[in-house]
């Protein structure tokens, strides 16, 4: 700059604070993200990333790891208990959900209709998310207790004759998802409330000059402007659904004979009870490949939502 | 003849209403007594003496009603360190979450900087993964830096939790942004504007995220689980499953009930507080998350 053209002088010079700044303005904003992308890249991105190479060797508390190839995932196919635990998932999964979102979408419904005392039943329905799993299943391990639970007790009453419940394979599984009607329905119920009262009135106004009200407005109305509520509400139900792990811990401990026992169940026996971290990271690949895949699909679905 | 017929259809219409509300009213209370029974059972049992808490008849008041397994809870078992653990682990998170949290949700809400974008959908994608998906490769790196059993190492994996950066994010591209650019033509750095124009509305913001990251690690149970062995760290639900319930090694042995029912209110009770006090926050912040 010799100073003869002062007027481009000016321009360059304010140019190049300009660019100077928007690198400057990049770095603040680097230093201010700096300590959660260290927290998330060390507490999360690292050890899903290190699940894969830990499963490929066999891994224990004690003594030296050493590499044994697709040796765990060969094991995996064929090992029966692990199969069984991805179907117990599955099946758990494909009861809790749907049966969670109705209750949901129900308690909503019948919580944003003015009725006296809704303020307090909606208090009740949302109190049992602050209970610990651990707690929750000891609530409801009690109440299902086969001899002395107020379940069976109030059954007999009616002249029914009551269940074994968490002490019998065939009812083990179904006893959780009514267990979480109790304890998660309440999260569902507040997305959906939100949901119905971010619908415009005008829409049923409208339908209603149609001739549309009843079951013909919630059909036609409620239920498609609920759309992105529900996928929310299907995506988050889905995968807390495929972490079961709380429940049968303390409720059944994974029986019996296995029926409750469900991938995460598994991944923590083999890892922690059979000291197996190298088996255990390969079940984890699996369980966190189907995470993933829910994941994707639900932000491809979200975006295509939004198109 | 009109008239009448006007009449009767008015009548069936209040009648018809009237079922409804009769209906929705009978279903109200079906619905309050079943998200209501378990805990009145809870505190129920846990005052009853432990004679007669397996008993062929329901007693919901006990008679007599005793303080004894409350005694006992807290005489048998280490319960009041296990609560202190907890309070511990929660306040150190929750504050650390803050102070993470929320320089980070302010750039990441004002500033398109390279990356922020992956760096943002890791923040989504660690709300959606849960820790029992990483839980063993998480175990090997705490226990080969020596984190396991202690607080330090309770703490750390939940601050990977995106919850309070998105909610932040959120909240900040709610505010108008025309008082922090003329802070900064006044030649206030980010950091005063952070501080002193952006932090005080926050408030709500910084409500939901304690109310849910403090309940969050209050109830974490599957990593203390493994990361705290000792009674000198180990949270309280880890305490109360493993020796209250004593639900460990396959033992499907009928915990006491009513003990066991004591030590679980008292563990619940500081959620249930936290939850009537800041209720608002609470369902508010499962709204805006859910909804975005």
């Amino acid at each position: 700059m010799d100073g003869q053209s002062t007027l481009h002088d000016g321009c360059d010079r304010r140019n190049g604070t300009s660019h100077r700044s928007v690198r400057r303005r990049n770095t603040w904003a680097y230093v201010m993200v700096g300590p959660y992308l260290v927290s998330v890249t060390l507490f999360f991105v690292v050890p899903f990333i290190l699940a894969v190479p830990v499963s490929l060797t066999n891994w224990s508390i004690i003594g030296r790891p050493s590499f044994v190839g697709l040796d765990n995932y060969i094991r995996l196919f064929n090992d029966s208990s692990v199969l069984q635990a991805l179907w117990n998932t599955v099946r758990y999964v494909l009861m809790q959900v749907p049966s969670l979102m109705v209750i949901g979408l129900g308690l909503a419904l019948l919580l944003n209709t003015r009725l006296k005392g809704r303020t307090l039943a909606r208090v009740v329905v949302v109190m049992p998310y602050v209970v610990n799993v651990v707690v929750m299943g000891i609530i409801w391990r009690w109440m299902f207790d086969p001899n002395f639970g107020i379940i069976n007790h109030y059954l007999r009453r009616l002249g029914l004759s009551g269940s074994w419940w968490l002490t019998d394979t065939s009812t083990s599984m179904l006893s959780i998802v009514i267990a979480n009607w109790w304890w998660s329905a309440g999260f569902n119920t507040v997305v959906y409330l939100a949901g119905l009262q971010g619908i415009p009135r005008e829409l049923y106004e409208a339908a209603a000059v149609d001739g549309a009200t009843g079951w013909v407005a919630f059909r036609h109305v409620t239920l498609p402007c609920l759309r992105p509520v529900t996928f929310y509400v299907l995506l988050m139900d889905t995968i807390t659904s495929f972490q079961l792990f709380g429940e049968p811990f303390v409720m059944t401990q994974g029986g019996p004979l296995g029926s409750t026992t469900t991938l995460t169940y598994k991944i923590y026996n083999s890892a922690f009870i059979e000291l197996k971290l190298g088996y255990a990271s390969a079940i984890s690949v699996l369980f966190l490949a189907v995470i993933s895949a829910l994941v994707l699909l639900q932000s491809r679905v979200v975006k295509s939502g939004i198109d | 003849m009109g008239l009448t017929n006007e009449r009767t259809e008015g009548r069936s219409y209040r009648a018809a209403r009237r079922t409804r509300k009769l209906l929705q009213y009978s279903l109200l209370i079906l619905v309050v007594a079943f998200y209501s029974i378990p805990m009145i059972w809870l505190v129920s049992t846990s005052l009853k003496e432990e004679g007669r808490v397996f008993s062929k008849t329901i007693e919901w008041l006990p008679r007599p009603p005793t303080l004894e397994n409350y005694g006992n809870a807290f005489s048998r078992y280490p319960l009041a360190r296990w609560l202190i653990n907890s309070a511990i682990v929660a306040v150190a998170t929750v504050s650390l979450t803050i102070l993470i949290s929320v320089p980070a949700g302010y750039a990441l809400a004002r500033a398109k900087f390279k990356g922020s974008s992956i760096l943002f959908g890791l923040c989504l994608l660690s709300l959606m993964v849960p820790i029992e998906a990483y839980l063993v490769p998480l175990y090997i790196i705490f226990s080969e830096l020596r984190l396991v059993d202690k607080y330090i190492g309770l703490v750390l994996p939940q601050l990977s939790n995106g919850f309070a950066v998105f909610l932040i994010r959120q909240f900040v591209q709610q505010i108008p942004i025309e008082l922090e650019e003329a802070a900064i033509i006044d030649g206030a750095s980010r950091w005063q504007v952070l501080t002193r124009i952006v932090a005080p509305n926050l408030t709500p913001a910084l409500a939901t995220v304690t109310i849910f990251r403090f309940m969050a690690s209050w109830n974490s149970f599957a990593w203390p689980l493994i990361a705290a062995s000792s009674d000198a760290v180990k949270t309280q639900p880890v305490g109360l499953a493993i020796h209250v319930f004593g639900v460990v090694g396959g033992s499907m042995a009928s915990p006491r009930y009513g003990l066991s029912m004591a030590a679980a209110f008292v563990a619940t009770l500081p959620t249930i507080i936290v939850f009537l006090v800041m209720q608002r926050y609470f369902v508010e912040g499962i709204a805006t998350s859910g909804l975005k």
